[in-house]
């Protein structure tokens, strides 16, 4: 104990004597100045700008002209609008939904094996590490409707010529099956560490004192009010439950952050979402 | 005896079942590598062919001749290694500040930093585009690499794996005499290389995958980076399916060598599990 005091003093002192306060005052400014100057050019005035801009009505070669709130008034009165945000939410619910459910399956299916499933792992996630642009162009020639790979399932059932991409139906489908397959691994990957981390001893003794499967799994999936096995052993779902249920909340941000990769693809095809 | 029976049973299900869903996600990429060396009326025919009757390389010299892919990828690994040589000094330097240095606003710039990682990229692209304009940077090169040059998460990351070295470190070379900026690049970078191999990863991703800004900011074609030349040939030679596989074929492999090389490492670093960690 007298050691480490004496460890701290000597270390104040010396602090003291080089001055290491200003020292750290002055470099440590100076070694951030970089990232001052950066998120000030490059992140804040762009944010700050397009709050600016919105006020006003701008074609880029007359001078701005300010316009209070007109901008966002025929925004919100246009159909168009309304029909890209309902768009919008369609893609966001019909990614997001399927993801969690298939993720959290296989992370699950992953768990069971423990030998090896590094090798598939890696098999899984090629999705994800794949530029979005490459992603499109192979799903677009597979959707095509006569020689694409899909009419290798389609057809033996009885389905000819779908028009995957061209039809006001099935466009969004299609490109929600496309970002299905490109994020699911992502997450998966971020459930299995949530699982892997959940200690065994919990399982097995939520198992002996009575809990099925099933109800083993609701609680480790966070939910406590709905985790079924008893009340009695509240503490010990409480105490399972901060291993995953961060990992679900961080799924969840990246999920809804991500999204705004569907921006090519639509871009990409010429069809008409609408 | 009947329970292992049951448990290897089972076992080999759950095997069958990864297998299934590894042929069925891994499928496309395949597909995408067997088309490229297909002639055009193979990838036309009916019923579809899997694999090429005569394997050929035809396409990628054909790539490379016509439409001088080699230019566009030059330009990618450019854009690329630069980014991340300024993206691992500066993350470094700045996260360092962030861990190590007492300054009078430290927490507020942190704070201010985490917030840029809310926002979503294509919200400030406009504005953007035109202060790079204003700096007369439009269709170059400063243009395309600089709004990417410092990422939040990366000083995000570099930060919270630099308060895990311990400050004794630190303070015994400045007893040692040893310069503040010396200290950075002798002790602090060298000690937090896992770090650094995670930030590189994610960057190479981000940079090799770019596609909004380089589409926005470069007109010229000389300049321009794989992932739009990929979109200009699809419109362009919609019609070339093998050559658009090679060229797709070209775009992924960087990535996939590495990832192939790396992928442990590529794995924790893109899912930011390494960081979280600490």
């Amino acid at each position: 104990m007298g050691a480490l005091r004496m460890l701290k003093q000597t270390r104040r002192k010396t602090a003291k004597r080089i001055g290491v306060e200003k020292v750290e005052k002055i470099y440590g400014f100076i070694f951030a100045l970089p990232a001052i100057v950066f998120f000030a050019v490059f992140y804040f005035l762009p944010i700050i700008k397009t709050l600016q801009i919105s006020f006003y009505r701008w074609d880029f070669l007359s001078p701005p002209a300010f316009e209070g709130l007109r901008n966002y008034v025929v925004l919100l009165k246009s159909s168009e609008f309304h029909n890209s945000l309902w768009k919008s939410f369609y893609y966001a619910f019909g990614t997001t939904i399927p993801i969690w459910f298939i993720a959290l399956g296989l992370a699950v299916l992953f768990n069971r094996i423990t030998s090896t499933s590094w090798l598939y792992l890696v098999v899984y996630y090629i999705p994800v590490v794949i530029p979005l642009i490459v992603a499109c162009i192979v799903w677009q020639i597979m959707y095509h409707p006569s020689y694409g790979m899909l009419t290798l399932i389609t057809r033996p059932l009885g389905f000819v010529d779908i028009p995957w991409l061209t039809s006001s139906r099935l466009a969004m489908p299609s490109i929600i099956l496309l970002s299905i397959w490109k994020g699911t691994p992502f997450y998966m990957v971020i459930y299995l560490a949530g699982l892997v981390s959940i200690p065994k001893e919990y399982t097995e003794a939520a198992q002996i004192d009575g809990a099925n499967k099933y109800q083993v799994f609701l609680a480790h999936y966070g939910s406590s009010s709905k985790a079924g096995y008893s009340l009695r052993d509240c503490h010990l779902n409480h105490r399972c439950t901060p291993s995953i249920r961060p990992v679900l909340r961080y799924d969840q941000r990246w999920t809804r952050i991500s999204h705004k990769s569907c921006y090519s693809l639509r871009q990409r095809n010429s069809f008409s979402v609408s | 005896m009947k329970a292992v029976k049951k448990a290897f049973t089972q076992h080999i299900l759950w095997h069958l079942a990864l297998l299934l869903g590894a042929i069925v996600i891994i499928f496309p990429i395949i597909y995408m590598f067997s088309a490229s060396f297909m002639p055009l009326e193979e990838v036309f025919s009916t019923p579809v062919r899997l694999w090429p009757s005569r394997p050929r390389l035809l396409n990628y010299s054909e790539i490379f001749t016509k439409f001088s892919l080699h230019r566009y990828f030059l330009n990618s690994v450019l854009l690329t290694v630069f980014t991340l040589v300024c993206n691992i000094f500066f993350c470094s330097l700045v996260g360092y500040s962030l861990a190590k240095f007492k300054f009078p606003g430290r927490d507020i710039l942190f704070t201010l930093i985490l917030a840029t990682m809310m926002i979503p990229s294509n919200v400030i692209v406009i504005p953007l585009y035109l202060l790079i304009r204003s700096l007369g940077w439009v269709n170059s090169f400063w243009g395309l690499s600089f709004p990417h040059v410092i990422a939040p998460f990366g000083v995000f990351l570099m930060r919270q794996f630099i308060r895990s070295i311990p400050d004794d470190y630190i303070d015994a070379a400045r007893i040692d005499g040893c310069s503040e900026f010396k200290i950075f690049y002798r002790i602090i970078m060298p000690l937090s290389l896992p770090a650094i191999a995670t930030l590189s990863v994610v960057t190479f991703v981000n940079i090799w995958n770019l596609f909004l800004w380089p589409l926005i900011v470069i007109s010229s074609d000389a300049k321009k980076t794989l992932p739009i030349a990929l979109n200009q040939f699809l419109s362009n030679y919609a019609n070339d399916w093998n050559l658009l596989m090679a060229a797709s074929v070209v775009a992924t492999s960087p990535i996939l060598l590495f990832f192939f090389v790396f992928n442990r490492g590529f794995i924790e670093g893109m899912t930011g599990l390494s960081g979280l960690k600490e």
